[in-house]
């Protein structure tokens, strides 16, 4: 090596250096990548939307459409079953057979008038107003063995139900009340622990007012007059001899009535009922006796 | 009653809580709603003690024991039976319910296909028992009948429904 310079020192140092081919190179530092792992089943390029078509791109048809056929919700006409469910009203079924068994059994005293209180006090009937229960519906089965004579108030009855009582020589009346009213039927005792004024009872709703002022149906707001001449009629359509309520011994039990805005026998609404002391409260106020009059 | 309230203390409310900015009230029941402070603005009232309006009262409470049925007389429009027979009359007995009722009862499975008459209450000799319900029943309706027997809480279980007919035998036992 000595005394070769510059450009014959680099020939030279060319000649022993090793050669450059295939099996020397190398990558240029940062020119290769590792392969990243792709995740799920396509390594993640479907995103989750599947090949091909309308799922691919995402394209959806409008909801329920059937690609041409008539869809399932046009295929059948409307049935409206449960329009207005939250405003029907719904009367609990009591047969007559039941009410005579009651009446039998003492649990029921025929000899006062009935209604929704006394039969909810037997224990043995209820009612839950907030799944629309809006009182008793009686029912005609036990018809033919139904032999009590009875003031009752119901809040449906039928026909042959009405003529299985009138027949015996009893009365029947078809009464509403409110949701509030119920409310206080179902536990009288507890509303009277309240210390709560009685409340006034509401008249019926617009789809009821008409079976409540009805004769026919024995209405409580129906004209007196009018129902003893359908008495007469039912009398006559079932065959039976109309008893006379006038000659009864129990007169003035089966003609006592409700006030189309009273609640209980006897008790006037807007009187607070003390049941500690036995007592009862009267408001003297004019405008409470307006407000509470019917 | 809530409005009339309102308006009845219109007064009072307005004079004293003009500046202050009041979240609205309902007075939805006598307890919720504000009380007067003075006795005089209290609605007057008269207290009476009639016998006669408080027999109503009594007439809506419910009675706090269950009425005893008529024991005699055994031809009610109803179909009631009063029970008849006295513990020493069978080798076994069966009581009434606090009801007063025959304790047969029907069972269904949830879609009503298995039906089950039970038979409750059961004193004494129960196999006996077991024996003369099953002659009777299979004599009324001429077939087979199953039945499992719990000794120890007193009640026959009988496959299908034959809550009549065990009914009608246990009248004419007096049960």
């Amino acid at each position: 090596m000595a005394g070769k310079q510059g450009k014959d020192l680099a020939l030279s140092m060319l000649r022993v250096l090793p050669r450059l081919s295939l099996g020397n190179i190398k990558d240029n530092p940062g020119s290769r990548k590792s392969p990243k792992r792709g995740r799920g089943q396509h390594g993640g390029d479907k995103h989750g939307a599947g090949n091909k078509g309308s799922g691919q791109r995402q394209n959806y048809m409008r909801l329920g459409y059937e690609t041409g056929n008539t869809p399932f919700y046009l295929r059948f006409s409307k049935e409206p079953y449960y329009k207005g469910h939250h405003l029907r009203r719904e009367y609990p079924p009591l047969s007559l057979k039941m009410l005579q068994l009651y009446i039998d059994t003492n649990r029921l005293d025929s000899s006062k008038p009935i209604d929704l209180i006394s039969l909810i006090n037997t224990g043995l009937y209820d009612i839950n107003v907030q799944w629309k229960h809006a009182g008793v519906h009686l029912t005609d089965e036990g018809a033919h063995c139904f032999e009590a004579k009875v003031n009752i108030e119901v809040q449906w009855a039928s026909e042959p139900v009405i003529a299985a009582v009138e027949r015996n020589g009893g009365v029947i009346t078809t009464a509403y009340y409110d949701p509030n009213c119920l409310h206080v039927i179902r536990n009288t005792k507890q509303f009277f622990s309240r210390g709560d004024p009685i409340p006034r009872r509401l008249l019926p709703s617009t789809d009821c007012l008409e079976y409540y002022s009805s004769a026919n149906t024995r209405g409580y707001l129906a004209d007196p007059e009018k129902i003893s001449q359908e008495r007469l009629v039912l009398a006559q359509k079932y065959g039976y001899e109309l008893p006379k309520i006038e000659e009864d011994p129990n007169y003035e039990m089966l003609c006592e009535r409700k006030d189309p805005r009273q609640l209980f026998y006897g008790l006037e609404p807007g009187w607070v009922v003390n049941l500690q002391d036995k007592v009862i409260l009267k408001p003297k106020a004019e405008y409470l006796k307006e407000f509470y009059a019917s | 009653m809530a409005a009339l309230r309102i308006f009845a203390r219109g007064n009072l409310v307005v004079t004293t809580t003009l500046s202050v900015s009041q979240i609205q009230q309902r007075w939805g029941s006598y307890k919720s709603s504000s009380k007067y402070m003075t006795p005089e603005d209290y609605t007057d009232y008269e207290i009476t003690k009639d016998e006669n309006e408080w027999k109503y009262v009594e007439r809506l409470l419910p009675y706090k024991i269950i009425p005893k049925p008529p024991t005699i007389g055994n031809k009610f429009p109803s179909g009631y039976k009063p029970a008849s027979a006295s513990p020493k009359d069978n080798p076994y007995f069966i009581e009434r319910t606090k009801n007063y009722m025959q304790p047969v009862y029907l069972y269904r499975s949830p879609r009503g296909i298995k039906k089950v008459t039970e038979i409750t209450k059961i004193q004494g000799n129960i196999w006996a028992l077991e024996h003369d319900i099953k002659k009777y029943v299979e004599e009324c309706t001429g077939r087979k009948i199953a039945t499992q027997i719990h000794e120890f809480a007193g009640l026959i279980k009988v496959k299908g429904d034959y809550v009549n007919r065990v009914k009608e035998w246990m009248h004419t036992k007096g049960f």
